[in-house]
């Protein structure tokens, strides 16, 4: 196999390119050419598809979200605002707390155990990437009409994931709240939150400045498994005549968070981060390209070091 | 010098935070223990606290059962140190064979977390000393392998030697035979209890009462008086 190397790119520009089963729109494929100046390699081609999903990039809810900034009072509590991973808020006696609720409905609404419980997973490594242990999750969820048989098929794989996942974690679910109303019909809402407590000179930011800092990944090894989740499935509609996306939904391992949750903060502790991000919907194409962005220079990967659990796996899929 | 009370961790525990916390709440000193160091840092006493050690693999404490560690924790208990293990740390000590019996799925085969009364049915052991017998406490219980069972002989000679620590009352949570919580070994040094004393220490957190906060007083006076 050849290599989709940038300058084979520009030799053959009129590659085929499976920019829609990656969920990109014509438009978007035209704008990514216009950028590069060329059409973009096998590996361009998939870190756009996932970072300009609505999941990464919030492109059509941006113009909303907006104005939590814009909006917000002044207030010396908070200690990290909006584009971080998740808010800081003073508490008092040098102590803050942190934050985060995130939807997980697609996944979910698909494979509902895995679903829930990664997206507790999710939560869970953005409260800790702030430098914070995580000590409890919460849980709001919405289904459709409780006799609905659409939800009995979704609702008990929703309570036992998230149940379950937190509980491997040593978190308690300490509240929640569950509506039934037919809007949910097929699109469920899954909501999960976590907390963490620290002190104030613990907090970490994702942003990764200087020359010469090593980056690490560490953490369950990368598989096959939930490729595309953010670009495949977050931003389409769902249609039962189409093979079930399963596949793109991502398997959780509680047992190897639990122990980075220990290790990240054991890592803290010895003062080695300059920035940390976790890897969430995107994967490593997000959590690379946000730290060198929100830093001061770049980032070179080597996506052929990268532990893998399939070790078929190819790095346009990584 | 204080008694030294050390608390281990496996990768997956999830209480020895809160256990270390309760050890230190009771005046004792608390000592990081790590699975895979066979060195058990001259400790007077050896807590294996709650959670999912090595991830539950294959069967709750059955690898954890193999670590480093827990060769020196068999051979010190059956020397006569003073071992407590927690709900996964119960299951392991189960699997060692330092406690008779075995952990099997709740009968309703659903995760159960509640606060539980239970009996002191046996308050002469290393771990039980500060309670009165038959002194009903209160504290937090939470797992899904919580079914106590062994066979009909082990149970009776449990009885007989009067090795059932602590009983469930009012309800049964999870099936246990003849709704055992809790048992020791023959010498009395060796304790494992499903339930969490662990959690209710402080009256602050948990059931609000410091029903468990016994067990780390327990320790206390018997490390004191040897």
């Amino acid at each position: 196999m050849t290599l989709d190397t940038t300058k084979h790119a520009a030799q053959t520009p009129e590659a085929e390119q499976p920019w829609a089963e990656l969920g990109l729109k014509q438009d978007e494929y035209e704008r990514i050419r216009a950028i590069l100046g060329r059409r973009p390699t096998g590996a361009e081609l998939a870190m756009y598809s996932v970072m300009w999903s609505e999941h990464c990039s919030y492109k059509s809810s941006k113009v909303h979200l907006r104005q939590f900034g814009d909006k917000a009072p002044e207030s010396d509590a908070l200690l990290v605002g909006i584009g971080e991973n998740a808010g800081v808020v003073d508490v008092g006696q040098g102590y803050a707390v942190t934050f985060k609720v995130e939807s997980h409905n697609h996944p979910s609404y698909i494979e509902p155990y895995q679903g829930a419980a990664t997206g507790v997973g999710g939560i869970v490594r953005d409260i800790l990437a702030m430098g914070a242990r995580p000590v409890a999750v919460m849980d709001p969820l919405r289904f459709g009409a409780a006799d609905h048989p659409d939800t009995k098929r979704v609702l008990p794989g929703v309570v036992a994931g998230i149940g379950g996942y937190g509980n491997c974690l040593g978190l308690p679910n300490i509240g929640g709240e569950v509506v039934f109303d037919p809007c949910y019909q097929g699109n469920p809402l899954v909501n999960a939150l976590c907390v963490g407590v620290m002190k104030h000179e613990d907090i970490h930011l994702a942003k990764a400045s200087g020359s010469g800092n090593k980056v690490i990944l560490y953490g369950a090894r990368t598989g096959g498994d939930g490729i595309g989740g953010v670009s495949v499935l977050a931003s389409e509609t769902f249609d039962d005549s189409k093979p079930t996306k399963r596949p793109a939904v991502q398997v959780g391992d509680p047992f190897q968070e639990k122990l980075l949750i220990e290790c990240t903060l054991e890592v803290f502790k010895e003062d080695l981060v300059e920035g940390i991000q976790d890897l969430g919907g995107a994967g490593l194409s997000c959590a690379t390209s946000e730290l060198a962005s929100a830093g001061s220079g770049g980032m070179r990967v080597e996506l052929d070091t990268v532990p893998l659990r399939d070790s078929s796996l190819s790095p346009r899929r990584s | 010098m204080t008694a030294r009370v050390g608390v281990i961790t496996f990768p997956g525990t999830l209480d020895d935070r809160d256990t270390q916390r309760a050890v230190r709440t009771a005046g004792l000193e608390a000592v990081p223990l790590w699975h895979r160091d066979k060195d058990l840092k001259q400790v007077d006493a050896v807590i294996l606290p709650g959670g999912f050690s090595y991830g539950d693999y294959l069967r709750a404490g059955a690898i954890s059962r193999f670590s480093p560690v827990m060769d020196s924790v068999i051979d010190q208990a059956k020397a006569g140190m003073p071992v407590l293990g927690i709900c996964n740390g119960f299951q392991v000590l189960t699997e060692t064979h330092l406690l008779p019996g075995a952990m099997l799925r709740n009968n309703h085969l659903h995760f159960i977390c509640r606060d539980q009364k239970l009996r002191v049915e046996n308050a002469e052991t290393t771990w039980t000393r500060s309670y009165e017998q038959g002194q009903e406490i209160n504290i937090p219980l939470k797992n899904i392998d919580g079914r106590y069972v062994a066979d009909e002989r082990v149970l009776d000679e449990l009885e007989a030697e009067g090795r059932v620590v602590f009983r469930y009352q009012e309800l049964n949570p999870n099936g246990s035979l003849r709704d055992i919580a809790g048992i020791c070994n023959a010498a009395g040094n060796v304790v494992g209890l499903m339930p969490h004393p662990e959690h209710a220490v402080e009256p602050l957190i948990g059931t609000g009462r410091t029903d468990g906060l016994g067990f780390f007083t327990s320790i206390l006076k018997r490390l004191v008086s040897a």
